[in-house]
């Protein structure tokens, strides 16, 4: 029997709340130091007004609910769920104020959209958006991926009783190194250290591409952060069209790749285990699924005549599917042009937004890990089949170690799979109650609830506010992979019921 | 604390290893996308679907 929460609970989970908004309100800091510096006096209002309000709401949180009890496991869930909401309201004040956001329910789209790493955007006039607000819509996105729970295990709450708990609510359930404090420190270290890099190249691409050396220095920032946190927000409307450039294509499907690895298997290769990569059933999974996924895209656009040449194949068809695979969305045609791809294509693309990249990565989706370990139990069930009762089947996997294929695994996998593949068909079918074509639909759940942010055209300011709630609640749901929502939905009906 | 202490060891040149490898993947990964693209550019060509 679940007991009523007491005044105690909420206190707790008030409490760790407020310190997770004022953390996340001080990173306003830096675009409203990048709106100083590029003399954008009304932008640096919009984040002063933003950081005094988001401030306030966790200074007000923590005095009321001031406690020195540690988090048990289900507050910590309960922390995580509430968390994002509230920090995502807060960080839509400054992209509100800025007159580019049609409503506050639009700002609010976005930055749910920026926290969950999809990249779904209702922005207005994107290519005439300040500096500062350019740099809070990217580092959103960055935050976001790492997570913001991680953020709070790194700087503000240190690692007690609960932070598991609220670590693994980020849908994080891959503990890198013992300390959970320590592994959130590795996955900003890794991050931080790519960003460095990935700032540097593609500024010098974009830069050798024709950009202006400030804005090409800022565009490489920005496009890296989204780019590793598998977002797919940029600084122009036409997304990555905007540089009609082949090496900063190349640049960033390498970073993509890169941002969908899960950050165990970067401690791997950093810890000199470099066959890892080769061995990973993530890894193995992911180029299967991917090259796949391709094979789709490719007949399909190929029988209709699209991209007959090989080069263009690879910069619309191979990027896409990367894009789509990675959880990206970032974007070479514009978002109507999909609908030249056909049915067979844009089903390769679905599948592929649907798998995602790797657990414990920036990625959304279902996750290849899960897929693999379906299919090599799907294998198993059928090498029990065909070999006499009395044989006894072991399967194994290849993860960092080698681990046995175990019902428990099994079980989890499917569950989180099938609840995915729900939340892709509930979201399509209100596309369809709205009037919207049945592929285009799911194209567009599909990218929603596993954080893609591809959209064939059905994204935009006009769209109803009915999709664009679910869209949020399928960006939110799909960012923490349904557990610590469910317990938060959960929490709510035993304070509602009383029992 | 340095790093080499808080990651059980690793320090900048396994770090500069470790990247350097997981580039060298990526890379890898979009080359055999661009080849098996080729290859599939071929077989349509030719009718095979």
């Amino acid at each position: 029997m679940i007991l009523r929460p007491q005044v105690s609970d909420l206190k707790v989970i008030g409490y760790y709340t407020g310190r997770l908004i004022i953390g996340l309100s001080l990173t306003m800091l830096i675009p409203l130091v990048v709106s100083l510096v590029s003399k954008e006096w009304n932008p640096a209002l919009d984040f002063v007004i933003g950081l005094a309000s988001s401030l306030l709401l966790g200074f007000i949180l923590m005095l009321i609910c001031y406690t020195s009890r540690e988090l048990t496991w289900t507050q910590g869930m309960v922390v995580v769920s509430l968390s994002w909401i509230l920090v995502a309201i807060v960080s839509a004040i400054p992209l509100y104020m800025s007159g580019h956001w049609g409503s506050f329910l639009d700002a609010l789209f976005d930055s749910v959209s920026g926290y969950a790493t999809a990249g779904l955007a209702l922005v207005q006039d994107l290519d005439h958006l300040s500096n500062g607000h350019n740099m809070w819509r990217h580092l959103i996105m960055y935050l976001g991926g790492q997570g913001i729970v991680v953020i709070g295990l790194t700087f503000l709450l240190g690692g007690g009783r609960g932070a598991f708990s609220m670590y693994v609510g980020e849908a994080r359930d891959e503990r890198i190194l013992p300390n959970v404090v320590q592994t959130a420190r590795f996955i900003w270290l890794v991050s931080l250290v790519y960003l460095v890099i990935g700032t540097f190249v593609l500024g010098i691409t974009a830069y050798l591409g024709g950009v202006a050396p400030p804005r090409a220095f800022l565009h490489g920032m920005w496009v890296f952060m989204a780019a590793w946190d598998t977002g797919g927000y940029a600084p122009q409307s036409q997304n990555i069209l905007y540089y009609h450039s082949l090496p900063f294509e190349v640049v960033t499907l390498c970073i993509m790749i890169l941002g969908a690895l899960n950050f165990r298997l970067h401690y791997a290769i950093w810890s000199g285990n470099k066959k890892e990569l080769w061995r990973n059933i993530e890894v193995t999974t992911f180029s299967f699924t991917l090259l796949v996924t391709f094979i789709m895209v490719s007949i399909g656009v190929l029988g209709r005549g699209i991209y007959p040449e090989s080069i263009m194949l690879f910069r619309k068809g191979f990027y896409h599917v990367v894009s789509a695979h990675t959880g990206t969305g970032y974007q070479t045609i514009y978002p109507n042009q999909f609908a030249e791809w056909g049915g067979l294509a844009l089903t390769g693309v679905i599948i592929a937004m649907a798998i995602g990249g790797g657990a414990c990565s920036t990625a959304g989706g279902i996750k290849v890990l899960r897929i693999g370990l379906l299919f090599k139990a799907f294998l198993e069930e059928i090498k029990r089949l065909m070999s006499p009762e009395s044989a006894v089947i072991i399967q194994k996997f290849h993860h960092i170690k080698d681990m046995l294929l175990n019902d428990k695994l099994v079980r989890n996998a499917a569950l989180i799979t099938i609840a995915y593949l729900v939340l892709y068909f509930a979201g399509s079918v209100i596309g369809m109650l709205l009037g919207y074509p049945a592929l285009n639909s799911l194209f567009e759940s599909a990218s929603a609830a596993a954080n893609v942010g591809l959209s064939c055209g059905i994204t935009s300011p006009s769209m109803p506010a009915l999709l664009k709630i679910t869209y949020i609640i399928q960006m939110w749901t799909g960012r923490l992979e349904f557990i610590s929502v469910f317990v938060f939905i959960g929490f709510i009906i035993t304070v509602l019921r009383g029992k | 604390m340095n790093l080499a202490q808080r990651y059980k060891g690793m320090d900048i040149r396994d770090i500069a290893i470790g990247i350097g490898t997981e580039i060298v993947w990526a890379l890898a990964i979009i080359s055999i996308g661009l080849i098996f693209g080729t290859i599939l550019v071929i077989m349509h060509s030719i009718g095979w679907f």
